[in-house]
């Protein structure tokens, strides 16, 4: 019984194959998109953690040396006596003809079972790591690039991140001329009980905790929460589809569910069927979508792991690995995502009256209350938008404010077009006119779901368009000022550099120094760079706020300058004075733009630079040259001094370099873009064919009066395009605000920095141009089809109606 | 204007194979006149209405409105044709659901350039729709909502009137109150109708009745 009774409720999708169709892509579509953008940061994060534990023995605690100049052996001889189990590490940059790697440079014997890479744990491993020749673990890729580069023995381990090598820190030391300075030192877990403390042991270094997650974990948190908006945005998109699908099928099906009702099927076994049926689809569709998001997943990441690469320096790979946790709340997710879109349905025919009339389009009426109740809500969500904007803070603040605002504009749309469409229907006098604008409104209620949708893409394209746009023109123009010097050359070791420092003054007009160490400055570990006394700062390097004297003040030794990250955080104020690494301070004179770096940077006279921390690597140059001169410098740095090519870059290599890093940067967020809006798409498509064949009884009548078919089609294609026009101009102030929120909140939480927003009115026309296109082409099957119906079809509207 | 339809033969292909609707119907209604077209479910009284409406082509026979033959009319032109000469009153009314009562009263005559404002005065005030005017069809009752919908086709002054069961929804004293108006005020704007009803104490009160059967005319 209860099975025929299922094989009836079944078999509306045999007679309406294209209602299943919409309703399942709907769903694999919203899982698809969400579950691809899991899976990026499912597998970066993964990555992090692996590369932290690998590189960093992001395990266990460290102890590093308050100056950042490294840790001496005497230090690291005490604390061996005093009893501590602790093992040096020897890192730094290094490059093997062309390729520049990282090494880290351990002691095997002493480093902590926990952090040992598998690669070295037989005694034969060890005595090659420990060999004359030396031993680099890398993986399989730096193998690939070192071979041909090095003398040194080469292990492949699947266990070290790309673009790192391990090896005995006694070669790490010799190749990184570190001189016995240790970087830091690995806490083994087992220690004594009865340790002296640290801090009074050696009062020059400190213990660093087990962070909570790796470094850049937390550097990259914002562009991992950047892609989740994009994932949930359009999972809810993707959800309006499945909304509207599944009211229509329930509400098709009224009839059916009245007739088993009359026919003994009780209300909680016919809501079983209804959940069961709803379940096999979501599991059936959320199968698709996740296999849809694979792919995504797939295509997206090279470009992810590049963007990672570029902006963060974080190792990623471009592949992507398959998890069954990603399946299951894939699965999850689109079994939720239905239940949501389905429960007022559902709840519908929990309240249906055995013997409660027929009302095959009451789906598409939304009354004036609710109506009303929606407006409401979406003003609410407005101001609570506003609220956040100007009371929040933080990066949930700064999402909070953007979802308000992309909900309440979504909830107001339906409302604004109605008192439009009103006032548009009251100043018409011709009959169809009146007509088009009074049945536009009639289908609004049918149509709101996906002009929503299309608001929602449209508004998010528009908003990222426009932060992007701003993000280049401004990066654009300071990438012009900032790297000012023509040429950049950076020496292989310590003695080419002072042969560079005594011939490169005999042919350029400035030689810049760009020298830097690493160390912990306000409790972040950061970069301190050391500048000379030149005009090209004064005259090239922007300064957010500055003294009138703050160049002056910099190359006194007494002032520094900060990024304006540092000071956005409320780390370092503007003349304020900070602590510096090795005991010694320095006043804030002036804070300057530094976009596309996380991190704190703090800058100082380069004589105090040199003072101050004797060890910092002497390297790299830039060179001020006449423009003429710049190919002749370039060809004699080669042949007469004996630089090799690729330590030499001129500032046009440099500018492509950073401007090709920005671009991959905002290709991810573009293709998620782009595909929110095809999602939206899809939307308004389902939505007018759906509507188009629930409508005939409407323009059936027109017909008999005279109306021609393709004159109603036309109707029709201007009925949507004049929607789109107006969805489209709502978007525009909707994605202005979006672009205000990224640019004035986000950003200034997630990346320190304040761009001026830039509006960009051709990009909008671009813009609008492929949503036409779209509004086009999901009219396109539903107005050919009312233009080609034949007269006996429209007949049987009369017909059917008795 | 006159309504001339001869030799009519129209079928339709079902799952059942061909059915032959008309088998030859011959059938004449003059200017002003009021012919009521009666006949069993099924004996094609529709059809041949929506045929004389221009809303369908018959599979051979003439049609002819005024001496022009519809048979060669474009797409554009039969749609002038319904929309000038023709006025369809159908048994569920059809009202556009989006339209108020006067937005739907005038809507035909403003699509044949007939619109005349006093007429449709009128018109309102004889067929009692005064008081809504400003309401929706799913405001109305049926009786209400079939008004509308005679007013709607007579504020047009079609030539050719045709309705199909227009009392079929409504209880009888409704129906004769409803056809009473039809046939006063289609006599004052001296159209022709053509009026399908299955019942014969109605169709007894036009000028002539002609019965179907087995799509053929039998009286």
């Amino acid at each position: 019984m209860r099975f025929t009774a299922f094989a009836a409720l079944l078999s509306h999708w045999r007679r309406k194959p294209l209602q299943l169709l919409t309703l399942v892509t709907g769903i694999a579509l919203a899982t698809a998109l969400w579950s691809g953008v899991q899976a990026i940061n499912a597998e970066a994060r993964a990555s992090y953690a692996r590369a932290a534990s690998v590189l960093e023995q992001g395990g266990l605690r460290q102890i590093v040396a308050k100056d950042g100049n490294g840790i001496s052996i005497e230090t690291y001889a005490k604390l061996r006596r005093w009893g501590w189990n602790v093992s040096p590490v020897i890192e730094g940059p290094y490059r093997f003809g062309s390729v520049r790697i990282k090494l880290i440079g351990i002691e095997p014997l002493s480093m902590p079972r926990e952090e040992q890479i598998n690669s070295i744990t037989t005694a034969s491993d060890l005595s090659g790591f420990l060999s004359a020749r030396g031993l680099l673990v890398v993986s399989a890729s730096t193998a690939d690039k070192l071979r041909g580069n090095t003398v040194m023995k080469i292990k492949v381990s699947e266990q070290v991140p790309n673009d790192a090598a391990f090896l005995d820190i006694a070669a790490a030391d010799q190749l990184l001329k570190a001189n016995g300075k240790i970087s830091r030192l690995v806490v083994a877990p087992k220690q004594r009980s009865d340790l002296e403390a640290i801090e009074r042991l050696s009062p020059e270094v400190s213990l660093r905790e087990t962070p909570d997650e790796p470094d850049v974990s937390r550097l990259t948190e914002s562009f991992h929460l950047n892609l989740t908006a994009f994932g949930y945005l359009s999972f809810v998109v993707g959800l309006f589809i499945v909304y509207s699908a599944a009211g229509l099928t329930f509400e098709q099906r009224r009839g059916t569910f009245r007739t088993l009702r009359s026919l003994g099927i009780s209300l909680p076994a016919l809501t079983t069927m209804l959940l069961i049926e709803l379940a096999a689809l979501a599991l059936l569709s959320g199968l698709l979508g996740v296999i849809l998001g694979y792919f995504v997943a797939s295509t997206l990441m090279p470009g992810v792991a590049t963007t990672l690469r570029g902006l963060y320096g974080a190792t990623v790979p471009g592949t992507l690995s398959i998890r069954p946790e990603w399946w299951l709340t894939g699965l999850l997710i689109a079994l939720a995502g239905t239940a949501i879109s389905s429960a007022q349905s559902l709840g519908r025919v929990w309240k249906l009256p055995i013997l409660a009339a027929a009302q095959p389009q009451a789906w598409e009426r939304v009354s004036k209350k609710s109506l009303i109740f929606q407006t409401v809500a979406g003003c609410s969500l407005l101001g609570l938008a506003m609220l956040l904007g100007i009371a929040g803070s933080g990066l949930v603040a700064g999402f909070g404010t953007l979802g308000c605002l992309l909900l309440g504009a979504a909830l107001l749309l339906p409302g604004l077009l109605s008192i439009i469409l009103v006032m548009v229907e009251r100043v018409s006098r011709a009959a169809l006119t009146q007509w088009f604008w009074a049945d536009t409104r009639l289908q609004l209620p049918g149509l709101s779901l996906a002009l929503m949708a299309l608001l929602l893409a449209l508004s998010a394209n528009i908003g990222v368009g426009t932060m992007v746009s701003s993000f280049r023109l401004t990066f654009l123009g300071w990438l012009d000022q900032r790297l000012a010097a023509e040429l950049y050359v950076t020496a292989k070791d310590e003695n080419e550099a002072k042969r560079l420092r005594e011939w490169l003054p005999k042919y350029s007009t400035s030689v810049l120094p760009i020298w830097n160490v690493e160390a912990d400055v306000l409790g972040e570990q950061l970069q301190i760079f050391g500048v000379v006394d030149d005009p090209t700062y004064r005259d090239h390097w922007p300064l957010i706020v500055a003294n009138h004297d703050a160049w002056d003040e910099v190359a006194s030794g007494k002032g520094a300058l900060i990024n304006e990250q540092m000071w956005r955080r409320g780390d370092a104020t503007f003349g304020a004075t900070i602590p510096m690494p090795g005991n010694w301070d320095a006043t804030v004179v002036g804070v300057y733009s530094d976009y596309g770096n996380p991190k704190g940077q703090v800058i100082i006279g380069i004589d105090s630079l040199v003072a101050h921390y004797p060890d910092v690597p002497k390297l790299r140059y830039g060179l001020r040259v006449a423009a003429e001169q710049v190919s002749n410098l370039r060809q004699r740095l080669v042949t007469e001094f004996g630089l090799t090519e690729t330590a030499i870059i001129d500032q046009a290599s440099l500018k492509r370099q950073s401007t090709a890093v920005f671009e991959q940067t905002f290709t991810v967020t573009g293709a998620l873009n782009v595909l929110t809006l095809a999602v939206a798409g899809f939307a308004m498509f389902s939505s007018l064919l759906t509507l188009s064949s629930i409508r005939l009884p409407q323009l059936a009548p027109l017909w008999a009066m005279g109306v021609r078919r393709r004159d109603l089609a036309l109707y029709e294609v201007v009925r949507t395009l004049a929607l789109w026009l107006a969805t489209f101009v709502t978007a525009i102030p909707v994605g202005l605000g979006l672009a205000w929120v990224l640019l004035e909140i986000v950003n200034v939480e997630a990346f320190g920095w304040r761009l001026p927003m830039t509006v960009f009115p051709l990009d909008w026309l671009w813009l609008g141009a492929v949503a036409l296109l779209a509004a086009l082409f999901s009219i396109l099957v539903p107005a050919r089809r009312l233009a080609t119906i034949t007269p006996a079809e429209l007949l049987r509207i009369f017909a059917d109606e008795r | 204007m006159s309504l001339s339809m001869s030799n009519i033969r129209k079928s339709y292909t079902t799952v059942e194979g061909t059915i032959e609707i008309l088998k030859g119907v011959d059938l004449f209604v003059g200017a002003s006149e009021s012919v009521a077209l009666t006949g069993e479910s099924g004996s094609g009284k529709s059809t041949l209405l929506h045929l004389a409406g221009g809303l369908d082509h018959p599979d051979s026979g003439s049609v002819m409105m005024a001496g022009q033959a519809l048979s060669g009319f474009s797409e554009r032109e039969r749609a002038k044709y319904r929309r000038k000469k023709v006025g369809l009153v159908f048994q569920q009314f059809n009202l556009i659901p989006s339209l108020n009562v006067a937005a739907n009263m005038c809507f035909h005559a403003k699509l044949a350039d007939r619109y005349d404002p006093a007429w449709q005065q009128i018109l309102t005030a004889r067929l009692g729709l005064e008081p809504y005017l400003t309401r929706y069809p799913e405001q109305l009752s049926g009786g209400q909502q079939q008004r509308v919908a005679i007013g709607r086709t007579l504020a047009a002054r079609p030539p050719l009137i045709l309705a199909d069961e227009p009392t079929g929804n409504l209880d009888e004293a409704t129906g004769d109150a409803v056809l009473d108006l039809i046939l006063s005020l289609a006599k004052n704007a001296g159209s022709a109708l053509l009026l399908v009803t299955h019942s014969s104490r109605l169709a007894d009160r036009l000028d002539r009745k002609v019965v179907l059967q087995g799509g053929r005319i039998v009286e």
